[in-house]
């Protein structure tokens, strides 16, 4: 088969398994993050601050491994650090020793910046969360910005460049082509943070609204995303989005603040007849009950923590993407994460509805052992159930 | 004379504005309830755990209640005598070895304090060495081990290990965070887990309570 070809086939088998049509074989996706960085043999430092070994750490991953699709992988590698080196910043510490990146809650914008916000985000992002994240912002010289700057499109280059090599080089479709995310999530990830966010729910609740609703529908926000990713043909499904702020959330907190705005996006999906692919990070099983009424062939949800058994018995109407367990993957032997592996794909994926993933972001290096891991992509890449 | 019941009340509904006014009424009065306030405060969180439990309220709520009982806590401390202040028991609570994260661990703490537990809380990042050290010199009698990230359970099997090693046999061990599981419990050698606030504390409670 050309590169073409082997991407046209991984997009039928992506399209198969969400619309609930046998696929050929079972698709497979990676939920990796770093620890391809770590299998590859360098400390987190050094990858994170050279783009050139970071796609030779990329293309030996893809090469290694085969999976149909790299999922999320290809944006969270990348991480300008130079940049941050240049301009400062403080939410995160690599351990090298431990083989770690810990990020710091975000409190970037404060309680009293909604206003601000709802009023004129673009100017509130340069007057004051950038000087927020990037501590020596104000007092940075001419010549270390353009550092940054120039560190900035060398990483937008590369993220780029391997885009395009998992497309046209290895016939990769991608599922994050381009990040969408709701109101509340870039609020949850980027700018308030789970303590502020459970702060304003309580004594702010109109206000934090007001910006959610401003962040995803002022100006046609969301449907512009929506546009734009059905566009792409470079994507596996439709549109695709990461949700991880609903973790913290009660119902009466999901309905207002999350579910809405990923209603929105289902119901624009179901009517152009295309389809919607959610990583719901964490455990998302308390929500099951939103999702019973979205017609069957236009959604699939990526577990974590959720079992994938259960949600099938739940949510017969939605393909699933998981299964594949850490624990096995880390410590079992090759043939049990192989027999898991055709076990869940027998049980889950023989009429379509089912992708197969691991059931968390893998970045530590006993995730997975390299053997596992290479067992299961081979098996996954062979079997025909 | 403050209205108890109105604060245990308000403490249960989350009400920020009329817990501090309420408190606000004990400390003009000079303090001489402040050991009801608290009780009333500290029943006030009972009821936001049956919240939770009943899924009425969930982790940004637990979140907010954490903080406010704290601040609760903070106001009534110097109102209180010394003798006042009785513990059920005393515990040491840390986020392990290689991890940052705080905010289960401090949810956690409140409501582990706030059941009338004396909490010595390490804060992150934290090995066996100064675990170790901190139940030789505070005298607990329970360890809750708190992560986030998978790695978490290497550093908890190693700081039970040199719990265990340095002679605290009676020391009873609760093990929390999204990688920890019924199995992963066992191989810690904890003698509980949890990936839930309320029910860690309350295993916590009850073990200070036998």
């Amino acid at each position: 088969m050309t590169v073409q070809d082997q991407f046209n086939y991984r997009k039928q088998i992506f399209d198969d398994a969400i619309r609930w049509r046998k696929p050929d074989r079972v698709p497979h996706i990676s939920n990796f993050a770093l620890w391809p960085i770590l299998d590859y043999g360098v400390p987190l430092s050094q990858a994170c601050r050279d783009w050139d070994l970071m796609e030779r750490v990329m293309r030996r991953f893809i090469e290694t491994y085969k999976f149909d699709s790299p999922g999320f992988l290809v944006g969270l590698l990348g991480n300008p650090r130079k940049m941050n080196d240049t301009i400062g910043q403080g939410y995160n510490v690599i351990d090298d020793a431990a083989g770690t990146v810990l990020i710091d809650d975000m409190d970037l914008l404060r309680a009293e910046d909604y206003d601000a916000l709802i009023t004129d985000f673009p100017s509130l992002m340069w007057s004051t969360l950038l000087p927020r994240k990037y501590p020596r912002w104000s007092e940075v010289k001419i010549a270390d910005m353009k550092l940054a700057i120039d560190e900035f499109v060398r990483y937008q280059s590369y993220m780029e460049r391997i885009k395009k090599a998992c497309v046209e080089e290895y016939g990769l479709p991608l599922i994050a082509s381009q990040y969408n995310l709701t109101g509340f999530e870039l609020l949850f990830n980027i700018f308030r943070g789970m303590k502020g966010l459970a702060y304003d729910m309580r004594r702010i609740p109109d206000k934090l609204l007001e910006a959610v609703e401003k962040l995803d529908f002022a100006n046609g926000a969301l449907d512009k995303l929506f546009d734009d990713s059905l566009a792409n043909e470079a994507s596996a499904f439709g549109f695709n989005t990461v949700i991880l702020g609903h973790n913290m959330l009660s119902l009466t907190q999901w309905e207002c603040y999350e579910w809405p705005y990923l209603k929105h996006v289902i119901d624009r999906a179901v009517a152009a007849d295309s389809t919607v692919y959610i990583f719901a990070e964490g455990v998302i099983s308390r929500f099951y009950e939103y999702f019973t009424d979205v017609p069957k062939g236009h959604l699939a949800i990526q577990l974590e923590q959720d079992d994938v058994f259960d949600f099938r018995k739940n949510l017969p109407n939605v393909a699933v993407s998981g299964g594949m367990t850490t624990r096995l993957l880390g410590s079992g032997t090759a043939k049990q994460c192989r027999d898991y592996a055709k076990h869940l794909i027998d049980e889950l994926g023989t009429d379509g509805g089912f992708i197969l993933c691991q059931d968390k972001m893998m970045s530590y290096i006993r995730d997975a052992s390299p053997e596992n891991l290479k067992a299961v992509c081979d098996f996954a890449a062979d079997y025909r159930p | 004379m403050a209205n108890f019941e109105e604060l245990k009340t308000a403490m249960g509904d989350l009400d920020e504005v009329l817990v501090l006014q309420i408190l606000g009424e004990v400390a003009a009065d000079g303090g001489d309830s402040a050991t009801e306030a608290l009780a009333a405060c500290q029943a006030g969180m009972d009821i936001v755990g049956e919240k939770y439990e009943s899924g009425e309220y969930f982790v940004a709520d637990l979140i907010f209640a954490g903080d406010l009982m704290a601040e609760a806590a903070a106001l009534l401390k110097p109102l209180l005598a010394d003798t006042e202040t009785i513990s059920l028991g005393k515990l040491v609570l840390a986020t392990v070895k290689g991890d940052i994260h705080d905010i289960g661990k401090n949810i956690v703490k409140a409501l582990i304090e706030a059941a009338g537990i004396e909490v010595f809380d390490l804060g992150v990042d934290v090995g066996a060495e100064a675990i170790v050290g901190c139940l030789q010199e505070s005298g607990a009698q329970v360890l809750a081990l708190s992560g986030v990230l998978t790695f978490a359970v290497e550093s908890m099997t190693e700081i039970v290990a040199a719990v265990k090693a340095a002679g605290f046999d009676d020391v009873k061990v609760i093990v929390g965070g999204a990688p920890v599981t019924a199995e992963y419990c066992e191989i810690i050698g904890a003698d509980a887990w949890s990936i839930n606030a309320a029910e860690g504390a309350g295993i916590c409670r009850d073990w200070l309570s036998a």
